[in-house]
């Protein structure tokens, strides 16, 4: 184990040795030595990498270590149990949850994966409407060298690959998928301090289409860490939409990576609203391979007292004629932080470039802060680049004009909050998924709104 | 051709002939310390200098600090590492043991040094305003409008010399600013800094002049640590201007210099700087490495501190003029332009620390790459819980010449108070191939044209020099890109 296990506060060493020990169980269990080798080439570049510490710019904003408060053992149970757990807001159960969101998808809904702790639930999960274009395995942990790295931002990578119990891959066929649009749902119904790792592939032949919608849910207030690894490729003209709510317990950590390969003209659109948890991080990480590609991020954290929520967004434009656009909006109430972190990296033969990066954060709560670092690296100079950030409270003056015509505060704060959001929401393209994203942040909305008027 | 275009041409011929007539050394035999850095190397410099013993000891401690210190690795800057035993850490004209009392015992080859410098030392000071402090390879030669200064209260005199007039000032502010901890390179200059420029406005006093000091690296293998302190009293105001050329050198010359800024109560500090240090040449080779801690507080209510830069030379800028804005209602500003070409690195830009209630800040960067060079705004605004209705502007606007060089954005923004308001904008562009084609039309040649469209985008931060160094700026803009284009 590492030496730099050892200097970290009790909690953390302790969800440290915990993990590990889980990690040299699965090695020990794997079914082929191939995946031995790799499990253990993954345990121990975590070992060596340790937590990242505030010195590494990836984590700069965001003490990990200082997140995890004790063991956190990966669970072994099957996912095939019952989701009648309360659930938050207005759903009584985790079950309700599940079927709102898939009621939200609407009735094109052509397959639903369910997870329950982890662990795929063939109970819980509906694969019988899926097109015979598209081809599923649930239930697989699809594993990968290349996340095995020595980079500043690896930990997630190799503790995902050591410890993934489970997953999924979907592959589209080639011109096909247009009707393809699949659920995933995470439930988290833990009693006990407990970690969950899934990995998944997606690919997409060529232009191919397909609609993600990706939903967690959790309950209660017990500490867990999850990572999740999506791993894209989209070929020629390929098309993907994902959308993502995260609507975790309030002591979970989830730290989520989508990595995205796009070849020529493919089109990556992704939406994450991250609004329960404690940490909620979200990496992006987009490599454009081929020409005339574009990728559209839009994120919205939303967060509370004691939340973190952390977006990493990192597009790499290797090849001409590539769009990137990231988009991220934060609403902080109490003491929430927010975290953005961007870089658009312009590579010298990348001509004809355009990245655009945007950050906004409203600060509602005395203590809220936000830390925003949009960062550009230009290798040639035929590119369109631009970032802007802004990071302030409610315009005074606009609240004044609302009120001054018979607006109650509470309405008028709201009025300007889901303005501000609503651009965010316009982004999304598919209506179903758009609504599921934005009837979820205006539902925080009216809770937090109320709170901050009381501050 | 327009009279702008007209003008913008002529001043880079002008320039043209100017640069070779920088091409030259000086040839004065100095007087060294051996090569190499220890605790004794420390006490000669302070000895040398008759300084008394608590500075001496601040130098001891800072060197002890720096000994435990490692190199920075976060800037975007590469080089090859630096030996610190193998550079000169003191050298002084000999003409220095005894000090000139005019203009008329200064050695002769010194102030024709100046003349080709184009420092004003003579006579036409006054229709220029301009007082100068001339540092020559790291020992203050000459200080003209003394008197005039001295009727006012205000002292400008070298750093040595402050050591020994004024210790007590000297002693309650140097470090209060930029404490001999601060960084590696503060901390090397901590202890071993040679000499720089002294300012003390006292209370309620307008400086009468702009205060200027030229900088010449002269000295092969010298590093120059120069310090700087600057004091305002309450409801002062002063301007200082810092200026640097370095002639034609092989090897690569360290540069560490501290500049500490202090002001009080409703006190203003405008400082300029024009650093046009030798670059190195077209392949790179050669050049300044110049790693400077430029740092201002606001310490009083309603201060302000200004600092605008063009930063045209050296191989190798690592720079970060900073702003602490702690007292209530001050204000803090950074006019930057920021010009790579060949194989220059520049790694710059601002901190403010927004510490005090209604603080603002004004960040406007313009960062020109052509070449190979490559070119980094890195800044960092930081709004603290206490900073009540802070305010920030950030603008960095990157402009790229040819397809080899790079330029990149690294702005940090972290705010604490709910009530503050930050803005930030950046942008990535290119001399447009419209741009150039209008000016083409009209009969421009395209080196001058580029210069042209560079002088546009840079004209907000050009517009914020005082005049003396704005027409010098507007040259060196032209000249820096020269060779950037076909």
């Amino acid at each position: 184990m590492s030496a730099q296990v050892s200097n970290l506060p009790q909690g953390a060493h302790q969800a440290v040795t915990s993990l590990m020990e889980a990690a040299k169980r699965i090695e020990a269990g794997a079914s082929t030595g191939e995946e031995t080798a790799l499990r253990r080439k993954a345990r121990e570049q975590f070992a060596a990498l340790g937590l990242p510490t505030r010195r590494l710019e990836a984590w700069r904003y965001t003490d990990l270590a200082g997140a995890l408060q004790g063991p956190l053992p990966p669970l072994s149970s099957s996912g095939d149990i019952q989701l009648n757990e309360p659930f938050k807001g207005a759903l009584g159960s985790l079950d309700e949850a599940l079927e709102n969101a898939r009621a939200q998808a609407g009735g094109e809904l052509s397959a639903s994966i369910v997870f329950v702790d982890g662990r795929f639930s063939a109970q819980h999960s509906r694969l019988d409407k899926l097109p015979k274009t598209v081809r599923l395995r649930a239930g697989y942990v699809p594993l990968a060298n290349e996340d095995v790295g020595d980079g500043d931002n690896d930990m997630l990578g190799s503790l995902n690959l050591s410890l993934a119990s489970d997953g999924f891959e979907i592959i589209v066929d080639p011109n096909a998928g247009a009707e393809a649009f699949i659920h995933l749902f995470f439930a988290s119904t833990h009693k006990e301090s407990c970690s969950m790792h899934s990995r998944a592939n997606v690919r997409l032949g060529k232009g191919a289409n397909l609609k993600l919608f990706e939903t967690h849910a959790g309950i209660g207030d017990v500490p867990c860490l999850q990572t999740h690894i999506t791993d894209v490729t989209l070929d020629e003209s390929a098309k993907l939409e994902h959308a993502c709510v995260e609507d975790n317990g309030t002591q979970h950590i989830s730290l989520a990576r989508l990595k995205a390969r796009l070849k020529q003209e493919a089109q990556l659109s992704c939406a994450a609203l991250g609004v329960g948890g404690k940490l909620v991080r979200r990496e992006y990480n987009v490599l454009f391979e081929g020409g005339g590609a574009t990728a559209k991020l839009s994120a919205l954290s939303l967060a509370n007292a004691g939340e973190t929520r952390d977006i990493n967004a990192k597009l790499h434009h290797k090849v001409p004629d590539c769009i990137s656009d990231t988009l991220v909006k934060s609403v902080l109430t109490d003491d929430a932080r927010g975290v953005f972190q961007g870089l658009v990296r312009v590579e010298p033969g990348a001509t004809q470039s355009n990245g655009q990066q945007t950050s906004k954060a409203l600060l509602l709560g005395r203590g809220a802060s936000m830390n925003a670092k949009p960062e550009l690296e230009i290798f040639n100079d035929d590119v369109e680049c631009a970032h802007g950030s802004a990071v302030g409270e409610l315009d005074q003056e606009a609240l004044f004009y609302l009120r001054a015509r018979g607006i109650s505060e509470g309405n008028a704060r709201q009025l300007l909050i889901n303005a501000f959001l609503n651009d965010v929401f316009e982004r999304i393209e598919d209506d179903a998924l758009q609504l599921a994203v934005e009837s979820r942040a205006l539902n925080w909305l009216e809770d937090a709104s109320v709170r901050a008027r009381e501050a | 051709m327009s009279p702008l275009a007209q003008q913008t041409v002529d001043a880079v011929e002008r320039l043209r002939d100017e640069r070779k007539k920088y091409d030259f050394f000086t040839d004065i035999e100095s007087d060294k310390a051996p090569k190499g850095l220890n605790e004794d190397i420390i006490r000669f410099i302070s000895a040398k200098k008759q300084e008394p013993e608590w500075l001496l000891e601040w130098r001891l401690r800072a060197y002890q600090r720096w000994l435990k210190m490692s190199h920075p690795d976060w800037a975007r800057v590469a080089h090859p590492p630096i030996d610190y035993q193998d550079l000169y850490y003191y050298a002084a004209p000999k003409t220095n043991v005894d000090r000139p009392k005019s203009l008329d015992e200064v050695d002769p080859e010194l102030l024709r040094t100046y003349e080709k410098l184009g420092i004003p030392l003579a006579e036409q000071e006054i229709l220029a305003g301009v007082a100068v402090d001339a540092v020559f390879d790291s020992v203050s030669v000459a200080t003209t409008f003394k008197e005039k200064l001295r009727e006012v209260g205000v002292i400008f005199s070298s750093f040595s010399e402050a050591v020994q007039e004024h210790p007590e000032l000297v002693r309650r502010y140097l470090g209060s600013v930029v404490p001999y901890s601060d960084n590696f390179f503060a901390t090397l200059n901590s202890a071993v800094f040679t000499d720089g420029s002294f300012v003390y406005i006292p209370e309620g006093v307008r400086c009468p002049m702009e205060l200027s000091t030229y900088f010449r690296i002269n000295e092969a293998n010298t590093g120059q640590f120069e310090r700087t302190l600057i004091i305002a009293e309450k409801d002062s105001y002063v301007s200082y201007l810092e200026g640097c050329t370095a002639p034609q050198r092989d090897e690569n010359q360290l540069h560490a210099a501290v500049v500490e800024l202090v002001a009080l109560d409703d006190a203003e500090i405008k400082y300029s700087t024009v650093q046009n240090w030798y670059p190195g040449d077209a392949e790179g080779k050669g050049g300044i490495y110049n790693f400077v801690t430029k740092r201002g507080d606001c310490r009083g209510d309603r201060s302000k501190i200004s600092w605008t830069q063009v930063e045209t030379g050296s191989a190798i800028t690592w720079k970060y003029p900073s702003c602490i804005l702690r007292g209530d209602n001050s204000v803090g500003e950074f006019y930057s332009i920021a010009i790579a070409n060949n194989h220059q690195q520049i790694d710059s830009g601002t901190k403010m620390l927004h510490l005090g209630k209604n603080t603002s800040s004004r960040v406007i960067s313009k960062g020109i790459s052509a070449g190979k060079s490559s070119n980094c705004y890195r800044g960092l605004v930081s709004i603290h819980p206490k900073a009540e209705s802070a305010r920030n502007f950030t603008q960095c606007d990157s402009l790229l010449i040819g397809d080899s060089t790079s330029a990149h954005t690294t702005p940090y923004i972290e705010s604490k108070n709910p009530t503050a308001l930050l803005e930030h904008e950046a942008t990535t562009s290119k001399v447009s191939e419209e741009q150039l084609f209008y000016c083409r039309q009209r009969g421009i040649g395209e080196e001058e044209a580029v210069a042209l469209i560079v002088n546009g985008f840079c004209r907000e931060v050009l517009q914020k020099l005082p005049m003396e160094f704005a027409v010098e700026a507007q040259q060196l803009v032209g000249i820096s890109l020269e060779g950037s284009i076909g």
